[in-house]
């Protein structure tokens, strides 16, 4: 329980930060303030908050849990290719979107993509398709959340008082502090959890003898030796997830927090830096994850072990029943918590934890980025603001954080996938095939608000197949190869088109619709393209 | 012509990623303790670090601000 009071010590240091933020603002009700931190974030605090808004429970449960599961590619896989993709994402489209935000005052994508393409309720449809997926995203926030600290007491605190704990905490400080406290409480985690994870790491590994010698047994062992490479991974697969980090720009509170810099400068640290901090955590993250599975002398890290020997035993008969319940014990998402408890003593142990909280808190920034969006997307663009007022929108900005919080948090109670599925599959392949639209706005005259339309359909509907088509075909399986070629097929970690993820196909033909479509259909006045162009 | 070195430096870059020559291997052990392709990543990392500084310098997008901070925060309406 020691190490649960340092975690709620950090909770309550958190909550001081929002509510600090709050009597900075001075209690003023602009939305400009409370939404973008009045477009005045500094450049420490862009490159920090920025960076510590991406990194969620996925990266840091995940990664560690997908590690523990896949091995060193797990590096490749997400941290090197985002370490390339999001920081050029930030450079050619994150800076032009801060000049149009600060030259013609957009808060959100959805007001930018309705000026440049004048369109009204396709933005609209543009904005419920984002919220439709970033809620998925918001879900692993209170999920990690739950988790984190169950782990961390020793499961004296349920999974649902944890959660429930979480989205409170972020609840408060978004509710409060808006995008300033947003931004500050996300510069702190974000030092905390670079430091921490630096200690974890030494910890982590004096226990276990040296990684030197961790690593060696794990190559001595034909069970283990895979680990350390990538052979159980198709050249189609790693190539896939390449696609992934597109979503990083194309997510709504991405966009947003771009609009925040003060001056566009800011971005200049951020792009050059953002590969080293991806080092910095995903590094420690995974790496732990991988000698895990030398750490047998810890029970639970051993009991995931048995678990996952007896799912691979051959001829093992097993009902569904028994595989799920097998699947669930050796996930791997708790195995940098279950480290700490075994190697750590029980006051560090406890800090670190805190540390770990902190990366896994960083759902508020999503939260913010949905409620700005309802209140400017939906709420002042149906002319709320003019009938209401500019105070009212905030007071409809705060509403919506609460009622979103306490949603996300009943779904967690629900979700039986485990977070680096549920955040791979949703979220970040339905962004990923939305970044056709950022990139169509911002660097083609000739885009239209119809081939807008039809990759915001294309994308829904492509999210929406991939998940009815997982939860009806049992994996592994062939779904469909004409000609002895594998077009379709059920794999265990989701779907796979062509020996692709859904990813590829999914950003593709979002693209080849823009074009196809925007071809095809009328052009925006030369006044709106002109202030583009 | 800068223009296209630096994009045939991020394609490069974009190729690199894809090592199939480290895919079966662990050996050696980058400072005993990372597995090569790991330690490949790690390299890879610093490098796309370094690349991003070259293209700050280099390709840094001037105009946009200047553009921008010509008129006050926000003079535009947001539709």
């Amino acid at each position: 329980m020691i190490p649960a009071l340092f975690v709620f010590a950090y909770l309550a240091i958190v909550i001081y930060i929002g509510i600090f933020a709050f009597r900075h603002a001075g209690g003023r009700n602009r939305a400009e303030d409370y939404f973008l931190a009045g477009r005045a974030l500094g450049p420490f605090v862009f490159l920090l908050s920025l960076f510590g808004t991406n990194m969620t429970a996925f990266a840091i449960l995940g990664s560690s849990g997908h590690a523990f599961a896949n091995g060193v590619v797990t590096y490749g896989l997400m941290a090197s290719s985002s370490a390339l993709v999001i920081p050029l994402s930030l450079l050619f489209v994150g800076t032009r979107v801060w000049a149009l935000g600060k030259k013609y005052g957009f808060m959100t994508p959805v007001q930018m993509f309705r000026d440049r393409w004048e369109c009204g309720h396709i933005g609209t449809v543009i904005f419920a398709v984002q919220a439709a997926l970033l809620v998925p995203y918001i879900v692993i926030g209170v999920m990690g959340g739950g988790t984190t600290l169950s782990a961390i007491s020793g499961g004296l605190v349920p999974y649902w008082f944890g959660g429930a704990l979480v989205a409170l905490v972020v609840m408060c400080y978004v509710f409060f502090g808006g995008m300033r406290g947003t931004a500050w409480v996300n510069t702190f985690q974000t030092l905390l959890f670079l430091l921490f994870g630096a200690i974890a790491l030494g910890v982590i590994g004096e226990g276990m003898g040296g990684f030197g010698r961790a690593v060696r047994e794990l190559q001595g062992s034909p069970a283990t030796s895979w680990l350390l490479t990538r052979e159980r991974v198709s050249a189609g697969f790693f190539f896939s997830y390449t696609f992934i980090p597109l979503s990083s720009i194309a997510f709504p509170h991405i966009t947003i927090f771009c609009l925040t810099a003060r001056r566009m400068a800011q971005f200049k640290g951020t792009v050059i830096f953002y590969p080293v901090c991806m080092l910095l955590i995903w590094l420690p993250a995974v790496f732990l994850g991988v000698v895990a599975n030398r750490a047998a002398e810890v029970p639970s890290v051993r009991a995931k072990l048995e678990a996952r020997s007896m799912l691979v035993a051959p001829g093992a008969t097993l009902t569904p029943e028994e595989r799920g319940q097998l699947r669930a014990r050796a996930s791997g998402d708790d195995v940098m918590l279950r480290l700490l408890e075994g190697y750590a003593p029980l006051w560090l142990a406890g800090l670190l934890g805190a540390g770990i909280m902190a990366a896994v808190m960083a759902s508020d920034s999503q939260i913010l980025a949905l409620s700005t969006m309802f209140t400017e997307d939906v709420f002042t663009y149906y002319e709320g603001q003019s009938r209401f007022g500019e105070a009212a929108q905030v007071h409809t900005g705060r509403i919506f954080v609460i009622a979103l919080t306490i949603f996300a948090y009943v779904v967690a109670l629900r979700a039986p996938q485990s977070i680096f599925d549920l955040a791979v599959q949703y979220a970040f392949s339905g962004y990923a095939a939305l970044s056709p639209l950022l990139f169509a706005a911002l660097f083609w005259r000739g885009s239209t608000k119809w081939g807008a339309l039809a990759s915001t359909l294309w994308t829904a509907a492509a999210v929406l197949a991939v998940a009815v088509f997982q939860s009806l075909v049992p994996a592994p399986g062939v779904v469909w190869s004409p000609g002895g070629v594998e077009v379709l097929a059920r794999t265990p970690g989701g779907t796979s088109v062509l020996g692709l993820m859904p990813v590829v196909p999914m950003t593709l033909v979002s693209g080849l619709l823009m074009i196809v479509v925007s071809r095809l259909t009328p052009k925006p006045s030369a006044a709106a393209i002109g202030r583009y162009f | 012509m800068k223009r296209l070195l630096l994009a045939l430096l991020v394609v490069a870059l974009y190729v690199l990623h894809q090592d199939f020559w480290f895919w079966r291997a662990s050996e050696p052990l980058v400072f005993g303790v990372l597995p090569v392709g790991l330690g490949y990543h790690v390299g890879y990392t610093l490098a796309v670090s370094l690349v991003m500084w070259l293209l700050v310098r280099q390709a840094w997008p001037g105009h946009l601000e200047a553009a921008a901070e010509s008129q006050p925060a926000g003079e535009g309406s947001a539709p």
